[in-house]
């Protein structure tokens, strides 16, 4: 991949990756080393891509694995047990810093649906595929993290 | 505003601090460092303000790490978020040595200043996600006003210390090239960081598995070596100096080290190396730890974790040399990147990791645990293993058992008469020490042909679903349907229902009420049943028994508003009872004996009529 596209991609999708991996990982401060891990590996990627969408899709994939797999690690899960406390961005609406704050609450797997589905408007087959679980999980996880965000956000948040 | 848009605009004001530019890339290619070094220190400065650990000790020795002032931490709920506004105090200790040292001593002035400044968060929120321009001089620091810069130089002057000026991150193979071969054979680190005085941390396990430890398995720590002279900003939040028991100890390459051998699920080691001090978090104490699926460890296997590095390599302190880490650093990523991303080779080779989720060694491990366990009669370790709720057969009949407690009774009928045999298959078969792993696709694992089967949970830890022998055995309940959120349904934890199941049960009781249903709705009842209407009482053993009731309560008076009232309110809510209620206790129901969902009460107020299980402890 040439500077252009690469710097092309990166005004385009870091803000995803970001979201992508503080929704996996929880922290500001890994989301930000996995922007990094994230984009090197688009760097060193030697393969083309079909197209826009083809990009996008292949660094989610990307972002969710490399996120997924930080999860699994023993370092990254020690590191949960300092139990370090997200930092909060500022936002405009208060009721928008309660959305954060519950989502960020969820465990994982919530968060990361939620974000495929809500931000990256993805359907729950593909997520399902993009997880590797059956969509009916998929389902499942997002009927259970509504109802959650619906009982701590009240009207703030639809019912569906 | 729909739940999609409300969720776009909310994130949509979440961004990411990193830099990512093309040139950084082609340089790193040379040999050149990636721009980690900010986002790392932020994250540094956020473990110093914010981090909540364990819990120390009251006796000589560990106190004299203490700082000398109590440390605020932000209170959360039993969720684990944070209550804004809320803080507690807790004990703090330096990891930058003793207590009155200059380092600890400033980074306690540091702490009291950070106390007092900005309390109510105006001045960061003012700020909001910008640049604040003081990160290029002091990203290793909380800071970001000039009066903050200025209170961190003063107290940088005033004890004569340095401020930290670069850091590296150190990935898990290149901590050799920088800092030495201080790790033993038996001890894995995993990344982490180094600044340029040779301060450096990183999360690692070791092995303990030799001699009178043969078996303990993976022990976990975070691993904190600070060169003295620099200020360093970070503190560990401790609580109760009493849970420690605390003694010296002089390691295999004869360092002398203090160790503290936590109550619960954490322990220290420290190590005073005069030119830097050496602090080990150790993540499990004498407790074990169930988040790490740590065991409970003793004084042994803590002075075992401590003979496991090589303090004598550490001193003299010197600084990293940032090329030499950065090309280890290189070498990783190659390595790394060499391998497919989305699982590692030896994982995708290894059929039974393909099947279950868990590696053969892992599953070996567990088994060989399982199998000393039986044999040593540990019954409440083995209750511990068991998925729950599960469903014990045994000559008195089947039960069912919510957790461990519930099902000691019967480990004598199900395991422990077994105690020999099961061990022996376990290890055994089909040849003796070379037992095999089965999996039939259901993404659980056997072993002993069958005699047991293991899988993973929800959170990543292995544990059994079912025992069976000839005469006995303990399966866990539904394993297929259980649900993925158990531990988290408070629900599904009281009455192993969960929640979702628990509505489609109110929603359709209420429709076989509207539809008229009755014998089914018989048929969902507890039998014996008290049946009570404005015109008496009976006794009601049968299903048939209670058809002659049913015009004069449920499918009389009432039931299309009961019917009503379950459709508004199916939410099922638990009282501690072990039954599920719904629609403001109108219904009651919950897991009758073979599994299944019943009623075990339902009554209409307003007509006052009543259907109970004969049960003196049933509400």
């Amino acid at each position: 991949m040439d500077k252009a596209c690469f710097t092309a991609a990166v005004e385009r999708y870091q803000s995803m990756v970001y979201r992508t991996a503080l929704h996996t990982l929880g922290s500001p401060q890994d989301a930000d080393d996995a922007v990094q891990e994230v984009f090197l590996r688009l760097f060193r990627h030697r393969g083309a891509f079909d197209g826009e969408e083809h990009l996008r899709r292949w660094l989610l994939r990307v972002a969710v694995n490399y996120c997924r797999d930080l999860l699994k690690s023993p370092w990254r899960r020690r590191r949960i047990s300092m139990e370090e406390l997200p930092e909060t961005p500022v936002f405009d609406r208060p009721e928008q810093a309660a959305l954060y704050r519950e989502v960020m609450a969820l465990p994982e797997k919530y968060r990361t649906v939620l974000n495929l589905f809500y931000y990256e408007e993805l359907g729950v087959r593909e997520i399902g595929e993009l997880l590797g679980v059956e969509p009916s999980t998929v389902t499942t996880r997002l009927a259970r993290a509504r109802r959650r965000l619906k009982e701590r956000l009240g009207e703030d948040w639809q019912d569906e | 505003m729909s739940n999609r848009e409300f969720y776009q605009k909310t994130f949509s004001q979440v961004r990411g601090r990193a830099e990512i530019r093309w040139e950084d890339y082609a340089m790193a290619r040379r040999g050149k460092s990636l721009k980690w070094a900010a986002a790392l220190a932020a994250a540094v400065g956020l473990l110093a303000a914010l981090s909540v650990l364990a819990v120390a000790a009251n006796f000589f020795g560990l106190r004299d790490v203490l700082l000398p002032e109590k440390g605020s931490v932000y209170v959360t709920d039993e969720r684990g978020v944070v209550i804004p506004g809320e803080k507690e105090f807790k004990d703090f200790v330096s990891l930058s040595g003793w207590g009155d040292a200059p380092e600890s001593r400033a980074l306690a002035e540091w702490e009291a200043f950070q106390e007092s400044y900005d309390p109510d968060g105006a001045i960061v929120s003012a700020i909001g996600n910008e640049p604040t321009g003081f990160e290029e001089e002091y990203g290793f620091y909380l800071v970001y006003t000039q009066e903050m810069a200025d209170k961190l130089e003063e107290i940088a002057a005033k004890y004569d210390l340095k401020l930290h000026s670069w850091m590296e991150v150190v990935l898990p193979e290149a901590w050799s090239a920088a800092a030495g071969d201080f790790c033993g054979e038996n001890v894995t680190p995993y990344s982490g960081y180094i600044y340029e005085n040779g301060t450096f941390r990183f999360d690692g396990d070791a092995e303990l598995g030799s001699g009178e430890l043969k078996g303990y398995g993976t022990i976990e720590y975070q691993f904190s070596r600070s060169v003295k002279g620099t200020f360093d900003d970070v503190a560990l939040n401790i609580g109760d100096l009493s849970d420690f028991e605390e003694w010296g100890y002089r390691t295999a390459d004869g360092t002398p080290v203090t160790l503290g051998l936590g109550a619960r699920n954490r322990s220290l080691i420290l190590a005073d190396l005069g030119d830097s001090f050496i602090l080990v978090n150790v993540l499990t104490g004498r407790q074990g730890d169930d988040t790490f699926s740590s065991g409970a460890i003793g004084r042994e296997e803590l002075e075992a974790l401590a003979d496991s590095f090589r303090y004598s390599a550490l001193t003299p302190a010197r600084a990293p040399d940032r090329a030499a880490v950065l090309a280890a650093n290189d070498r990783y990523m190659e390595a790394l990147q060499s391998q497919p991303l989305e699982t590692l080779p030896s994982e995708s080779e290894d059929p039974l990791y393909t099947r279950t989720g868990i590696q053969s060694d892992a599953a070996r491990d567990f088994v060989l645990l399982l199998a000393e366990r039986i044999e040593d009669g540990r019954k409440e370790e083995i209750a511990d293993l068991l998925v729950y709720p599960a469903q014990v057969e045994v000559s008195a009949g089947t039960f069912t058992v919510n957790a461990p407690e519930d099902f000691l009774p019967y480990y004598d009928e199900v395991i422990g008469q077994n105690r020999l045999g099961l061990s022996t298959a376990l290890t055994w078969e089909p040849a003796p020490a070379e037992f095999q792993i089965f999996s039939d696709g259901s993404g659980l694992a056997s072993v002993a042909d069958g005699a047991v089967w293991f899988g993973l949970v929800e959170d990543g830890v292995i544990r059994i679903f079912t025992i069976q022998t000839d005469q006995a055995a303990v399966r866990a309940l539904g394993a297929g349907e259980i649900p993925q959120d158990g531990g988290e349904d408070p629900l599904y934890v009281q009455t192993g229902i969960s929640t979702e199941t628990g509505r489609d049960f109110v929603l359709r009781l209420a429709d076989l009420l509207e539809s008229g249903e009755r014998e089914e709705i018989a048929a969902l009842l507890t039998y014996p049943v008290q049946v009570k209407t404005p015109n008496g009482e009976w006794a009601v053993n049968t299903q048939d028994e209670f058809l002659e009731h049913y015009d004069e309560t449920i499918g009389g008076n009432g039931r299309g508003t009961l019917a009503a009232d379950l459709r508004a309110d199916p939410e099922p809510f638990a009282d501690g009872s072990g039954l599920a209620s719904a629609a403001d206790g109108a219904v009651w129901f919950g897991l009758a004996e073979d599994g299944d969902l019943r009623v075990f009460t339902l009554q209409s107020e307003a007509w006052q009529w009543s259907v109970r299980f004969r049960d003196a402890e049933r509400p």
